[in-house]
């Protein structure tokens, strides 16, 4: 009953959302599944997953933000399979749409200071690689220009009784990560409210993809046997040619509008506008730029 | 409200409005629904202040090493750029160049 309870305030809300992005709440779904093994957590997971998959998805992501009324917590275990749209789209949605369940679903409730925070998993913007913050924290789509290497978790103050300092996510096998998320789950019932992720950041999905730790991470944790989508081929997988050429953006960058793009044989003329230039370190402004380029 | 877009995001200072909101994120002080409508605000902001306020021009040529298009974004990778400001001349090894198209004004 405390479940459909849960359910039925929330149906409104994140149907938009589903719409928005049906694909991560898919993921959502196939985590809980995996993941779930107290009784609690199973009897909130069969009534959703017995649902059709897209509301089902949203009671369960909606739950998370309302588990002081189900008493059942979800947790987003990590994201192998898609590294692309983990940098691109899965954090964006979750994060908007879990603030705007909470807000909806539990009126009265109007601060979010002092309340544990939501997390909101790294995030950076499509094409681009910059940094993103520390794992297990919040950022922003962006990412920001600190990455996880220049924070230390222990200096940030947590509100939510995190204690992740010692935890190095990237190199747990799977059995270490199993065994700790049942250990945060267990708190998290004890404290009747817990809400977290546990993602990689960028440069290390990145790296531990390129070394094969989450080809091993992908196959042990896939309970449900469902194939998420491609790894190996997707788009801005190792496979590109010359992907390479295009990531690093530690340099320099011009950010622009252009008006006209055009070529003769091999020359290319371009006409800029707007447009924010970093090299060598400093930045540049214009209002129109003209480029001739022999390619 | 039309849409503006986000690429000017990855510049220096919007990285550095996202280092910022991070940090009260992380500390609580705002959340982050907040933050993508400060966020959005600033996409606003410096659409408007690039176009408006800024009067400089500058031409540059380069050899083209990679080109892209793809949904009305340009992408170049130029190696051996010079730029020519006002009275200034600055050059790299290797730049990168994101260009959106350009937005006629009134129109979304």
């Amino acid at each position: 009953s405390k479940i459909n309870q849960a359910r039925a305030p929330v149906f409104q809300a994140p149907e938009a959302a589903a719409g928005t992005d049906n694909y991560a709440f898919e993921e959502n779904a196939y985590d809980q599944a995996g993941a779930a093994s107290t009784p609690t957590a199973t009897a909130a997971s069969t009534t959703a997953a017995s649902s059709t998959t897209a509301p089902g998805s949203a009671s369960s992501a909606a739950s998370t933000a309302t588990t002081a009324a189900s008493g059942s917590s979800t947790f987003v275990a990590p994201t192998p399979p898609q590294p692309v749209t983990y940098n691109y789209r899965v954090e964006q949605a979750p994060a908007a749409t879990l603030a705007n369940v909470a807000s909806t679903t539990l009126p009265g409730d109007s601060s979010a200071v002092g309340r544990p925070a939501q997390h909101v998993p790294p995030r950076s913007t499509a094409g681009s690689n910059a940094n993103s913050s520390t794992r297990n924290s919040i950022s922003l789509p962006g990412g920001g220009r600190e990455g996880s290497d220049d924070e230390d978790n222990s200096d940030i103050p947590q509100n939510d009784g995190a204690a992740d300092a010692g935890m190095d996510f990237e190199t747990m096998t799977r059995e270490e990560m199993d065994m700790y998320l049942e250990k945060r789950y267990e708190e998290a019932q004890k404290v009747g409210e817990m809400s977290f992720t546990l993602t990689l950041s960028d440069r290390a999905a990145r790296k531990a993809r390129r070394e094969g730790v989450l080809e091993e991470l992908t196959m042990g944790g896939q309970l449900d046997g469902e194939e998420d989508e491609d790894d190996d081929t997707g788009l801005g997988s190792d496979l590109d040619d010359s992907d390479g050429d295009m990531d690093e953006e530690s340099d320099n960058i011009v950010l622009c509008q252009y008006d006209k793009v055009s070529r003769t044989k091999s020359k290319w003329k371009c006409v800029l506008k707007d447009g924010i230039m970093l090299i060598n370190g400093r930045d540049y402004l214009f209002h129109k730029a003209n480029g001739d380029f022999e390619w | 409200m039309s849409q503006y877009y986000e690429h000017y995001r990855k510049s220096s200072i919007g990285l550095a409005l996202i280092d910022s909101l991070d940090v009260l994120i992380q500390s609580g002080h705002i959340n982050p629904q907040l933050a993508m409508r400060v966020l959005a605000q600033f996409d606003t902001s410096i659409a408007e202040a690039l176009s408006n306020r800024v009067r400089s021009r500058a031409t540059f040529r380069a050899r083209l090493d990679n080109y892209r298009s793809l949904d009305d974004v340009w992408t170049f990778v130029l190696s051996s750029p010079t730029f020519r400001f006002e009275n200034d001349n600055v050059t790299a090894d290797k730049v990168k160049i994101v260009a959106c198209k350009a937005k006629v004004p009134g129109e979304a």
